[in-house]
């Protein structure tokens, strides 16, 4: 049993720790992705009635329902045909498709809450379509956004199946690695960062949780 | 005005064709374009429209491991299904604040890392592990065997990692029942078990097909669980769809994989045109 306590101050220094660390960069970069599409696609089905929103309805449920593994794979084929470098971009977009539907319907669902009579006031007030949706549904949509960005960043953060499908030699997520370290044995280490990630997704998800909930108060 | 009306619009409209191609249109597309694909040992696939994939499947190796898989994953749902039920019916119960508190208790591991938690299932299983010796100290487990590696640990894996995914819609569900109705029937003269078979089971029965389908569906494809704490003895179809990968028979993967979404995308636009029955006859 080697070097029994003092794992947290270690764990840094593993090879490779480092650069998964661009995990919060990309689970980051997912989560602002989802904060501007999310809400757009809510307003698109529920505001503007637009055509084919009960299909885009349909497979966000769908869409739910996919195991991680099929996303993954289907992003690392089409990474091969089009013959461009896994890493990033490819982590991504398949980020993107494990994220978006869940902040999808939830930003949908916190329309049952807002009257629709506050929008059309607005328009009537003599608000422009632009101006209407800056200082009137973003506000009201505040909870579901955050909740949702708050919910695609631990997703995105603590995701292994997709991300060992689509991470490259030198682009690795922290669960990948953490992965290959469990498969070639249990150190210390691992079970210091593993506490870590739990706490800070305890703690993030407690966040979200509460800030979901204020709205029925 | 009228500019920035079309501007918005139009930004929701992209918003919503992004969305759709991302999550939906891409996979199944390239999935299905890949499983038709030839396999060929010098390439990953050759563009070539042909079943060599399908057929493959259908050899007696793959169907027993694809058979072997869906009774894993059906052995998971039914105990996750025997364990969640009761558990929410009793939070079901408590006042208020409690039900807030157990909920935010159930729905907060669901949201911890997957992987993570099996590693935590590992240490409790391991030789000097928790359960182990607890195990071992009512003798259900001789003083020599081991609970890691065994098909049973993979289950208990999958089972406690699947847990909340059953959990939640049960309990979203039941707390949606009018309590009234209970009442009613017991004024009515039903005994308590009447009114759980003919009013409580039948109204909780949406939430439970939910809670089904969602631990269904990882509990064949969560590859890593199997791979911890079932030390390779124990395949599911996650993994036999990362081994194709990794052997570079992708089209056969990409097979399974196809396999496995024609269920999903049946059973989930199944439920929604159930409710909308029942909305429509509201209505009326």
């Amino acid at each position: 049993m080697p070097h029994r306590g003092g794992h947290i101050g270690k764990a840094p220094h593993g090879s490779g720790f480092v650069r998964s660390l661009l995990t919060k960069l990309l689970a980051f970069s997912v989560a602002v992705c989802n904060v501007i599409l999310a809400p757009c696609i809510a307003c698109a089905r529920k505001l503007y009635r637009l055509p084919g929103r009960h299909l885009s309805h349909q497979s966000y449920l769908i869409a739910m329902a996919f195991p991680d593994i099929v996303l993954g794979i289907s992003f690392l084929i089409v990474f091969h045909f089009a013959e461009w470098p896994l890493g990033f971009p490819a982590l991504f977009m398949g980020h993107l498709a494990l994220t978006l539907p869940v902040s999808v319907l939830l930003n949908t669902h916190q329309f049952k809450n807002i009257p629709a009579q506050l929008w059309h006031a607005a328009q009537d007030l003599g608000a422009s379509d632009g101006q209407g949706f800056m200082w009137v549904m973003i506000p009201l949509l505040k909870p579901s956004i955050i909740a949702a960005a708050l919910i695609s960043w631990v997703f995105s953060f603590d995701d292994a199946i997709i991300s060992f499908f689509l991470s490259s030699a030198t682009f690795q997520t922290l669960p990948v690695y953490i992965l290959g370290l469990i498969k070639s044995g249990v150190t210390p280490m691992l079970n210091a960062v593993s506490s870590l990630i739990l706490c800070l997704t305890a703690a993030l998800s407690v966040l979200a949780y509460r800030i979901m909930s204020k709205r029925y108060e | 005005m009228f500019r920035s009306i079309t501007r918005l619009k139009l930004c929701c409209a992209s918003a919503q064709t992004i969305g759709v191609f991302i999550c939906l249109l891409l996979p199944l597309v390239t999935l299905t374009f890949a499983s038709l694909c030839r396999y060929h040992h010098t390439q990953a696939m050759t563009p070539d429209v042909s079943f060599a994939a399908y057929q493959q499947l259908l050899q007696p190796m793959y169907l027993i491991v694809i058979v072997r898989a869906v009774g894993m994953g059906l052995t998971t749902t039914v105990m996750c299904l025997c364990i969640a039920y009761p558990i929410t019916l009793m939070i079901n119960q408590l006042p208020d604040r409690q039900q807030h508190f157990f909920l935010g208790a159930m729905i907060l591991p669901m949201w911890s890392s997957t992987l993570v938690r099996t590693f935590s299932v590992l240490n409790l299983l391991k030789q000097h592990g928790l359960l182990t010796l607890m195990l071992r100290a009512v003798h259900l487990l001789g003083p020599h065997q081991n609970l890691l590696f065994t098909r049973t640990a993979t289950l208990i894996g999958l089972v406690y990692v699947l847990l909340p995914l059953m959990l939640i819609p049960i309990s979203a569900n039941l707390r949606q029942i009018d309590s009234s109705l209970l009442q009613a029937a017991q004024d009515l003269g039903a005994t308590a078990g009447q009114r759980f078979c003919k009013i409580l089971l039948p109204l909780s029965l949406p939430g439970i097909r939910l809670g089904c389908i969602m631990v269904f569906l990882p509990a064949i494809s969560l590859f890593f669980i199997p791979d911890i704490l079932g030390g390779a003895r124990v395949l599911l179809l996650g993994n036999l769809i990362q081994d194709a990968f990794s052997n570079g028979q992708w089209p056969l993967g990409a097979a399974l994989c196809v396999m496995l979404l024609l269920p999903i995308t049946f059973i989930s636009s199944l439920p929604l045109w159930r409710q909308r029955t029942y909305q429509s006859a509201d209505k009326q």
